[in-house]
């Protein structure tokens, strides 16, 4: 049942098991990025400045297979190709290369109430959007009331869905979907939408699903939620599969990477060698490599620029390794020219950063805002631990001094 | 429990389906796109008082102004006359302009429906004719109240002029009615892709509209080419143009209260659905990479 012999080659393709509820046969997917968008017809027409549109490889040679009934999960960093595999799953896009065999009702949800309509009604939207997604009328039906419940939305199911807050029409969407009782669930993100209460429902239904037999693919940030549910996880980095296997071994070594940052991986543009930050490291009082919340955070780096850097911006911020959440950014803008080599030492006062795995990052851009140019990036793992009594559960010490009288 | 129907299969040629497959897919989806098409109606007059009435307004005042403009001050009426013994001109002029805007209003919103649905193709899969095909049905709909006021119209003639304006070759008004409806889609398909890439194409064509509405006898008589149009080219387009036949078509049947000869319906059959046709394979051979984005 669980057995997952990947076809290494597209020759070799057996039929696929039944058991097999998804058979992903090394796909990959290319995008044509056109770098004359401005131009339209007319240079499509006069051919002048036709520059060839840029390959672009979102997916490259994937292959996995889902048994059905259990549970893959898919991670990466953004851009590393998860949604463009999940829609390619779906129908949404066709693969470039391979082929993808599906048993199998398939129920895709990208985005929690995608296809709303402002101007009907909840009730309305229900049914269109059940519609959309297979579901016969009489079934609809039948489920409203359910759906409804679980919207938890009282009156407003039966006002305009332009009326809702964000997170009334993400509950809507959410209550829908989960009442479709579909054989196969692509779901991108949806759980990590919304309030915690909200993101609980989401995996409690997950749950059940799981249990009722539907074959599950998720795409998700919260890795501790896919070591619990997946029965595999898929890592992929820059549209290839890095690693595909157990949960916990393959998020172990995620983990890893995003704390190592890209040196760990010599597919980025920038390996170790030739990365202008030469250096990055914490220095805490007693020298060692932890960094503890509450006190205070030395951090120095040396860098190397081959050019001048024109009004350098330097940041740093630290990137829980689980969620991939920022925390803390401590900007330091150098109003002169960044040259040569040298070194840079930061003190963070007090690290109101919980404890936890975090990568410590060091950017040094060009500008600032939305005109900044990214010179350089490194990543350090950072281990932070709690000073003796101190238990923090919350993003940030506030440091809020109480009276109470 | 095993699950018996083969599986579904995506390969790059997945994207582009046959004819068949095209069809039933639409069928699979008749009840999403019913929504969509109540969803067009709904939210169209949505935010105004007078509602619905909004889609009468637009041909309503386009009948006025031709009829002043040509009927009344250049009086063009001249071979306007029916068989009957009827000679009105805005009656003459109706019959054509609802059958023109229908054409219009077809080729067009499937245009734009399958521009507009794109964006959300990316996160929601459906056919990708669905939004164009919503879009026509919700805009044949609205045709219903525009005949009911043309049958209005030409019920207040026969009570002014006496003269019997209504007979049995108005059934004529619906089989013409799904014709110009395949012609319009049929032409809206072969220019969605293309329009969804260069918007300059629906552009293009709405200009090249305008020319072709005063090429097709609609404000004029076509009895009075013979007198006046002497260039071949203009003369053929006049006569044979598919617009051309479903005009005159509309004018027998409704006007001069006479059947379409057999010639005029084999025409517009074989060109109606040879256009929507062949415009629904082409659109289905590339409409799925358009809806990738590329």
């Amino acid at each position: 049942m669980t057995s997952t012999d990947l076809p290494q080659t597209v020759d070799n393709l057996a039929p696929a098991d039944p058991e097999i509820a998804i058979s992903v046969q090394n796909v990959s997917k290319m995008f044509e990025i056109r770098t004359d968008s401005g131009g339209g017809i007319k240079s499509a027409l006069t051919g002048f400045h036709r520059a060839k549109p840029k390959e672009f490889w979102a997916v490259k040679d994937v292959s996995v297979d889902v048994p059905r009934g259990s549970m893959l999960g898919i991670i990466g960093r953004n851009g590393s190709g998860k949604s463009t595999l999940l829609r390619q799953m779906c129908g949404i896009y066709s693969p470039t290369k391979g082929r993808i065999e599906v048993r199998g009702r398939i129920t895709a949800l990208l985005e929690l109430g995608a296809g709303f309509v402002p101007q009907l009604t909840g009730r309305e939207n229900v049914y269109m959007n059940s519609a959309v997604l297979g579901i016969p009328r009489e079934r609809t039906e039948a489920i409203m009331g359910e759906v409804a419940e679980l919207a938890d939305i009282g009156d407003f199911f039966d006002n305009p869905v332009e009326t809702y807050s964000s997170g009334m029409r993400a509950r809507l969407g959410f209550a829908v979907s989960v009442h479709l009782e579909p054989d196969i669930l692509l779901a991108d993100e949806i759980i990590s939408v919304g309030d915690v209460s909200f993101s609980k429902n989401g995996i409690k239904h997950m749950t059940r699903m799981r249990k009722e037999g539907v074959t599950i693919v998720l795409v998700a940030h919260g890795l501790a939620i896919m070591e619990r549910l997946c029965d595999q996880v898929l890592w992929l980095h820059a549209g290839e599969a890095q690693l595909l296997g157990e949960p916990r071994d393959v998020i172990r070594e995620y983990r890893d990477f995003m704390t190592m940052g890209d040196e760990a991986l010599p597919t980025e543009d920038q390996s170790a060698s030739d990365n202008p930050i030469t250096h990055l490291e914490i220095s805490s009082d007693d020298g060692i490599e932890y960094g503890y919340t509450g006190a205070p955070l030395s951090v120095h780096a040396a860098y190397d620029l081959p050019e001048p850097v024109e009004d350098a911006h330097l940041s740093i911020r630290f990137i829980a390794q689980d969620t991939e959440v920022f925390l803390g950014s401590a900007d330091q803008a150098i109003n002169q020219r960044l040259e040569g080599r040298g070194t840079i030492d930061v003190l963070v006062p007090i690290l109101a950063v919980p404890p936890g795995q975090y990568a410590l990052e060091l950017d040094i851009t060009e500008g600032t805002g939305r005109d900044a140019v990214s010179i350089a990036s490194r990543r350090t793992r950072v281990p932070i631990r709690p000073l003796e009594e101190i238990t923090l559960r919350d993003f940030v010490d506030l440091g809020a001094d109480w009276r109470i009288h | 429990m095993a699950i018996e129907n083969p599986p579904i299969v995506f390969t790059a040629a997945s994207q582009q389906r046959n004819l068949v497959d095209s069809f039933r897919e639409v069928w699979e989806y008749r009840g999403y796109i019913g929504y969509l098409a109540k969803r067009e109606l709904r939210t169209n007059y949505l935010k105004t008082y007078l509602g619905w009435i909004w889609s009468l307004v637009e041909p309503l005042m386009t009948l006025a102004i031709y009829s002043l403009v040509f009927g009344y001050i250049l009086d063009t009426t001249r071979g306007a006359a029916s068989p009957t013994g009827l000679e009105n001109f805005p009656a003459f002029l109706f019959a054509a302009l609802v059958y023109w805007g229908f054409f219009r209003q077809t080729a067009n919103s499937t245009m734009v429906a399958f521009s507009g649905s794109l964006n959300l193709r990316k996160k929601l899969y459906f056919p990708p004719a669905a939004p164009s095909i919503a879009r026509v049905i919700s805009k044949t709909i609205e045709m219903v109240p525009e005949i009911l006021m043309l049958m209005a119209f030409y019920l207040l003639l026969w009570g002014i002029t006496g003269i019997r304006t209504v007979g049995p070759t108005w059934i004529i008004m619906a089989p013409l009615l799904v014709l110009v409806c395949l012609l319009g889609t049929g032409v809206g398909l072969w220019l969605a892709v293309p329009n969804s890439r260069f918007g300059d194409i629906g552009m293009l064509f709405n200009v090249f509209l305008r020319l072709y509405f005063y090429i097709t006898p609609i404000i004029w008589p076509l009895e009075i080419i013979d007198g006046r149009i002497t260039n071949p080219i203009i003369r053929g387009i006049a006569i044979w143009s598919p617009l051309t036949q479903v005009v005159e078509a509309a004018r027998d049947g409704i006007y001069r209260l006479q059947w379409p000869s057999l010639g005029t319906w084999l025409y517009l059959v074989v060109i109606s659905t040879g256009t929507f046709v062949t415009g629904w394979i082409r659109f289905h051979r590339s409409a799925g990479k358009a809806a990738e984005g590329q």
